[in-house]
């Protein structure tokens, strides 16, 4: 929060949107609201961002809300990986002949717009396991020139971003920072585009007032996303738990294994491969995400890596929060709450390593 | 490396031998491939059905081309094709991936090679790799075990490992069998017959998981270090590259921080269950 701030208007909001496909060409991203519904595409102009509706979220619980909502939305289960790195894509054509040609990923110049703090972070970790290693990921996440990042003044009731350092607001990573607060729109240049592009807008140095009140809501908003141990000792509890099989069947006495954390985890990242053969003997090769929480996912000919469930739902666990730091340099889990929301169980991340801290320390 | 990295490699069958009940090597030819590394390991490729990863289990030059060698067990889709195509037959390959046996670094000390069943095959590498340069090493001892004698493997050329100079080789069958003189039990009991040097000695195996957790147990009370004992790893992979997360083992991606792994680093998952 060091960098010189400013301060305008929702107008001014629409207005750099506009300039990232006036001025600079790029294709805008983000998530749309549309006929009532929600879904990942291009933004032709601010009205169809989802600025006047609400996310109600809570375990296992989802609502969208237009009537007296507060006009904070926060996210939805399509995270970026969505765009980044979608459900199921091809890989390969393969010939009659076995001649073979590999896939394109072409999605032109791209500004990813009004993306939240924790699905920014998200980037970073799919990029420590993937960038310059899939050539698909790499080409799709070379094509975004912008990010503009919309900071959370009102988290909602799943959202732990300020136990992990991911949120509530953007540290770096991005071009253009801004966040609504009550009468006005505080921006934040992150790059030095982003600088020039502020300077477009006409904004002004945000006053004392203003930042007063910013540093108030984002100081609120980190108090209200703190729901995790210190860190360290929840790191050298998890490690400590590793061989418990019992501790871990307790805390995964809810799971049913049905996968639906890791389709919404934003960092959450493996795939399967499998070919679909045509009619004329040629194939296409594709790849659609696959989740460590289901049976099918170590599972092999005569036997199975993880049978147990507790074992898949320690491995979820254990790979955000032991694993990953090892993997990419970064915990894996953004606190985004998206698991929490879109189990149908309610099984809340949150709880799980409260147990097993308490159970072992 | 990102030019086309999951694209495999039309290949021809060149050779098949039929080893043991429902295991055959195949023998590939192709040009343009990166000499493999003992115990790493390709991505085979059936059209229509998938691909298998499957350890090399020989390599040699025959002129422009590099024959590699895949001894594959039918245990499904992918490996049972494989027992149904011929001389001539193309399949795809990609590769070759991981990392392989740390053999450069055993120079002059005694190399142990444990495999059980299908698991001598990334080991043959190294045995092949130890008669090229014979003198770089002290002794080398080979236990090799299978169900029955049916399902050894290399049945040829096991009985000519016995002439290697400086090296003892024992096979062990699981249960009595017609005919068989040699010894009967699991191949981890033969470590207790020979005579190790423990503090010169690495050793490589690969088999089972519950075998070479018995073999690391055994090595451990002979007083051999972790750091040079070598295990092959088997987990589900898809893509054998890193990016499609299913092989993970800890915090390794067992395609590309192993399938090689020293004891030393794995010590902390082994005994876990299901990790
Ligand atoms: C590094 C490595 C080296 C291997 N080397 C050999 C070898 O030299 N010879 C040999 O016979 N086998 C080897 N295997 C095991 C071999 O990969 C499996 O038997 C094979 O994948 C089975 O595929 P399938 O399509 O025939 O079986 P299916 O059961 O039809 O396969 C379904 C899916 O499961 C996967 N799968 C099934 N069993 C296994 C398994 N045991 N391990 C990993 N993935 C599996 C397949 O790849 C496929 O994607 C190796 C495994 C690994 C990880
Ligand atoms: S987790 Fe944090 S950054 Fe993400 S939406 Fe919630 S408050 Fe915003
Ligand atoms: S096999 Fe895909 S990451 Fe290892």
């Amino acid at each position: 929060m060091m960098s010189m701030m400013y301060e305008g208007s929702i107008r001014d909001v629409g207005k750099l949107l506009s300039l990232l496909s006036s001025l600079l060409n790029l294709k805008v991203i983000g998530l749309r609201y549309v006929n009532k519904s929600l879904s990942y595409g291009e933004l032709n102009s601010i009205d169809e961002a989802p600025l006047n509706v609400e996310d109600v979220q809570a375990p296992s619980s989802y609502k969208l809300v237009e009537e007296g909502a507060s006009g904070r939305f926060r996210h939805s289960f399509p995270s970026l990986k969505y765009f980044l790195y979608p459900p199921v894509q091809d890989v390969l054509y393969i010939g009659r002949d076995f001649s073979s040609r590999e896939a394109k990923v072409d999605l032109g110049d791209v500004a990813l717009f009004g993306i939240k703090p924790c699905d920014l972070h998200s980037m970073k970790v799919f990029d420590g396991i993937l960038m310059n290693r899939d050539p698909y990921y790499t080409s799709a996440r070379s094509s975004i020139k912008i990010v503009v990042v919309e900071e959370c003044v009102k988290p909602s009731k799943v959202c732990f971003c300020g136990s992990l350092g991911t949120g509530p607001w953007a540290s770096d990573g991005f071009d253009v920072a801004f966040a609504r607060l009550s009468n006005s729109v505080v921006f934040k240049p992150g790059s030095s585009i982003g600088s020039d592009l502020l300077k477009r807008l006409n904004v002004k140095r945000a006053s004392d007032e203003t930042m007063y009140e910013y540093r108030e809501a984002m100081d609120n908003a980190l108090k209200s996303t703190k729901a995790l141990p210190e860190l360290t000792a929840l790191n050298n509890a998890l490690e400590k738990s590793m061989g418990s099989g019992e501790l871990w069947t307790k805390v995964s006495r809810k799971c049913v294994g049905c996968s639906n954390c890791n389709m919404v985890c934003p960092t959450c990242f493996c795939t399967e491969f499998f070919d679909e053969v045509e009619l004329d003997e040629s194939a296409v090769r594709l790849r659609k995400w696959h989740g460590c929480l289901s049976y099918s996912y170590g599972l092999v000919a005569g036997g199975h890596f993880r049978p147990k469930l507790y074992m898949r739902y320690r491995h979820f666990i254990l790979h955000k929060f032991l694993f990953y730091p090892n993997q990419v340099g970064l915990i894996g889990c953004v606190g985004c709450g998206r698991c929490i929301t879109w189990c149908p169980l309610g099984v809340d991340i949150r709880e799980t390593l409260w147990e097993v801290f308490k159970s072992v320390s | 490396m990102l030019a086309k990295p999951l694209t495999p490699l039309l290949a021809t069958v060149v050779d098949l031998i039929d080893e043991a009940p429902l295991v055959r090597t195949i023998y590939v030819a192709l040009r343009d491939f990166p000499e493999p590394a003992p115990g790493q390991f390709n991505m085979v490729y059936a059209k229509g059905l998938g691909e298998a990863p499957i350890s090399i289990s020989d390599v040699f030059r025959k002129g422009d081309r590099l024959v590699i060698a895949h001894t594959i067990r039918s245990v499904g889709a992918v490996t049972k094709y494989t027992t149904c195509i011929g001389v001539g037959s193309q399949i795809g390959i990609r590769g070759p991936y991981g990392r392989g046996w740390p053999i450069e670094e055993a120079k002059g000390m005694d190399l142990l090679i444990v495999g059980g069943g299908i698991g001598l095959a990334p080991l043959r590498p190294i045995i092949r790799y130890v008669e090229a340069h014979r003198d770089s090493f002290g002794k080398l001892f080979i236990l090799y075990g299978a169900r029955t004698p049916h399902d050894l493997l290399f049945k040829s050329e096991l009985g000519k490992y016995a002439n290697i100079p400086n090296s003892i080789t024992k096979i062990s069958i699981d249960k009595p069998y017609e005919g068989w003189t040699g010894y009967v039990g699991f191949v981890t009991d033969l470590i207790n017959y020979i005579d190790l040097d423990p503090g010169r000695t690495a050793a490589y195996i690969c088999g089972p998981e519950v075998m070479m957790k018995v073999a690391v147990r055994r090595l451990i009370n002979r007083g051999l270090k972790p750091d040079k004992i070598f295990l092959s790893l088997e987990r589900r992979m898809r893509c054998g590259m890193g990016v499609c997360g299913t092989c993970q083992f800890g915090h390794y991606f067992v395609c590309k921080d192993g399938p090689v792994f020293s004891y030393g680093e794995l010590m902390k998952y082994l005994w876990v269950d299901g990790i």
